[in-house]
């Protein structure tokens, strides 16, 4: 076939300039990896996440303060102390709740001998334990007594545990909270990063001992249920029952009335999917640009080459190419530039993830190495469109070209 | 007049005018050149630069349009081609041989010579064996995979002639073909067209050179457009009998 002649010429041609055809490759080398890397990464989030959501289970439902736009806006900030402490109570005896935990971050320095640590510390109740599946293998959980007695006990998260007492046993030890001594009654084992949070850096304590030791305010940061049978029917119980606590009049169920929101795993997994793809297409827009850069790049070398082998083009004219063939020299020489950079930005993109990946798996329990096929194939489409796009100026260019004219050009 | 054998002349031009146009400044360069060519004859079109020659051998050989006249080529008018037309008929009748080469410095000599076939639905194979052969006609085989880059100007020459010939064209056009060239290699090239030219090949050599164009066996003198002088030579003069005939 004479275009396979035509592939052939355009790769000596390449090959002879290696260099330039290296640089004039580049950008869309760039281009094609970051989308690759962007879209790997952006998948490893994803599925850690949702692992992480789906490891609270199906029935999981959370409550959070804070009403406005729950198609996606922000929560209102006046309202972030609407869910108290009573609230959970009154959640806690709905029939279909079969478990629930109130959850209030306190901020506050954890110290020893001297050691200093802030971590985020955890204020709930026994039930945190069983909502999360944490087994407690050092010490103990908190029990009943604790909570209902508001002791002085402390679960140390395994760095925290270690950062404080070094290589020593911290169960039975003492550390100090706002001036206060509490008990370490338990250490967790390692539970890793949830949500970008470091499991590990937290310490609990029970609620009752927070209300009444440390701070005065009775709101919550989230409650945490378990739910029996439909999670979305158990939800609009929970609903209702908080409008009628918080007296908001809203017959109409109007979710932008309410001063709390209500999240069941599966919506809370649906809300971060339209997240993530709403990141994943802003980052492709920004490796985008990259690409139209690239294209640029090879439009301009390629009207370098046309002006350097005009006299070539003359001669190929002279022995009987049509413009059509001309146009399709150039054409295929663009494309094959883009392509052969899509291919090398691909493995580089790939091998950037991986590598990546090796490093973030040593942070990040969970994490997994994701080469998203269809983003290989879409920004190998994508590169060889570059080269269509942004080669056809040039081979037009070349194809129009007199061949007299063509000839006599110094 | 055209040393006639009675059929249809090969190449038949009548009143050809061509005007150069470059913004209101309207150029004659052809003023209406009329002449006939048979099929084998060796022909020189004689002039000083600015005659109309190499306009008259462009139209020849399909790489420019006539302003006005006719041009039949092998029975066809071929006056109002379209540029699709023109570059198949460049690739499948005539061959090009010009002064300064034009070969592609990245390609071995037969390469070059392939790609006079590079337009042609053939195969691979038959390139390649029409390609060898073409060289071999030219003497140069044993150069076939040199790089053009390093053989001398006289087999850079004869490389490009190989090309003119691998299409099997039916006229072979030669454009100052020694003006680069010392008077050995020249001499060597010109004898190389008068042997093609003998083995039935119809050569029209463009020349300002009396010595060159009396290789040839018919003279076509040319001066501001028109044709000045239209001699046949009985007993040219030949590169590889030395001075035959003056």
């Amino acid at each position: 076939m004479r275009h396979l002649e035509t592939v052939r010429t355009s790769i000596k041609g390449l090959m002879a300039q290696k260099l330039r055809t290296l640089l004039t490759m580049l950008g869309i080398i760039i281009g094609i990896a970051s989308v690759i890397l962007m879209t790997s990464l952006g998948k490893g989030v994803e599925g850690l996440i949702l692992d992480q959501l789906e490891s609270f289970g199906p029935d999981a439902v959370f409550i959070e303060p804070g009403g406005g736009n729950q198609e996606g806006g922000p929560p209102n900030f006046s309202q972030l102390t609407a869910l108290k402490y009573e609230d959970y109570q009154a959640i806690a005896k709905l029939p279909n709740v079969t478990a629930a935990a109130p959850i209030k971050y306190v901020d506050a320095t954890v110290s020893r001998a001297g050691v200093n640590a802030t971590p985020q510390i955890v204020a709930t109740t026994v039930e945190y334990a069983e909502l999360n599946t944490i087994a407690v293998t050092r010490g103990r959980w908190f029990d009943a007594s604790d909570v209902e007695g508001a002791l002085r006990s402390i679960v140390l998260g395994s760095s925290l545990a270690e950062d404080l007492f070094g290589d020593g046993d911290p169960i039975g030890q003492s550390v100090t909270v706002k001036r206060k001594t509490f008990n370490v009654i338990g250490v967790l084992p390692k539970r890793g990063v949830q949500f970008f949070q470091d499991l590990d850096k937290a310490a609990y304590i029970p609620i009752s001992t927070a209300r009444r030791e440390l701070q005065g305010e009775d709101h919550l940061t989230f409650v945490m249920v378990r739910v029996e049978g439909d999670p979305d029917y158990a939800a609009e119980d929970i609903r209702l029952l908080l409008r009628d606590r918080h007296d908001i009049d809203n017959p109409e169920g109007d979710t932008k009335k309410d001063d709390f929101r209500l999240v069941t795993q599966e919506q809370a997994a649906a809300t971060f999917g339209q997240v993530s793809s709403a990141l994943t297409i802003f980052l492709t827009a920004i490796a985008s640009i990259s690409l139209f850069v690239g294209g640029i790049g090879i439009m301009n070398i390629m009207l370098v080459s046309v002006t350097e082998r005009t006299r070539e083009i003359g001669l190929r004219k002279a022995l009987g190419a049509r413009r059509r063939d001309i146009m399709a020299q150039f054409l295929i020489e663009a494309m094959l530039l883009t392509m052969f950079g899509g291919l090398i930005g691909a493995l580089l993109g790939a091998s950037l993830s991986w590598l990546g990946s090796l490093v973030i798996a040593n942070v990040i329990d969970g994490w997994n190495f994701i080469v998203p096929l269809d983003a290989v194939a879409l920004a190998f489409g994508v590169a060889t469109a570059v080269g269509l796009v942004f080669g056809l100026y040039p081979a037009q260019k070349a194809a129009k070209l007199d061949p007299i004219e063509a000839l006599r050009y110094e | 007049m055209a040393n006639g054998n009675g059929g249809t002349p090969l190449i038949r031009v009548r009143d050809l005018r061509k005007d150069y146009v470059d913004g209101d400044l309207e150029t004659p360069v052809l003023k209406g050149v009329s002449f006939g060519i048979e099929k084998g004859e060796f022909i020189a079109i004689m002039g000083p630069s600015g005659s109309g020659k190499s306009t008259l051998m462009h139209i020849l050989g399909f790489l420019d349009h006539a302003t006005e006249g006719m041009y039949e080529f092998d029975g066809k008018d071929v006056s109002r081609q379209s540029d699709d037309d023109l570059a198949l008929m460049r690739r499948d009748r005539v061959g090009f041989v010009f002064q300064a080469f034009f070969l592609l410095p990245e390609l071995s000599a037969l390469d070059n010579v392939k790609l006079a076939l590079a337009y042609h639905d053939i195969s691979d194979r038959e390139r390649d064996a029409r390609a060898v052969e073409a060289i071999e006609a030219v003497g140069l085989g044993h150069r076939k995979d040199y790089s053009v880059t390093r053989i001398s100007g006289g087999e850079k020459q004869r490389v490009a002639i190989a090309r003119a010939l691998v299409s099997k064209p039916a006229v072979i056009f030669a454009d100052e073909p020694t003006g680069n060239l010392d008077s050995k290699s020249g001499g060597v090239v010109m004898e190389i067209l008068e042997d093609l030219n003998e083995k039935g090949n119809t050569i029209i050599l463009v020349t300002h050179e009396k010595e060159t164009a009396e290789h040839a066996n018919r003279i076509i003198s040319m001066r501001d457009g028109v044709i000045e002088g239209d001699v046949t030579v009985q007993a040219r003069k030949s590169a590889k009998g030395g001075m035959l005939n003056k």
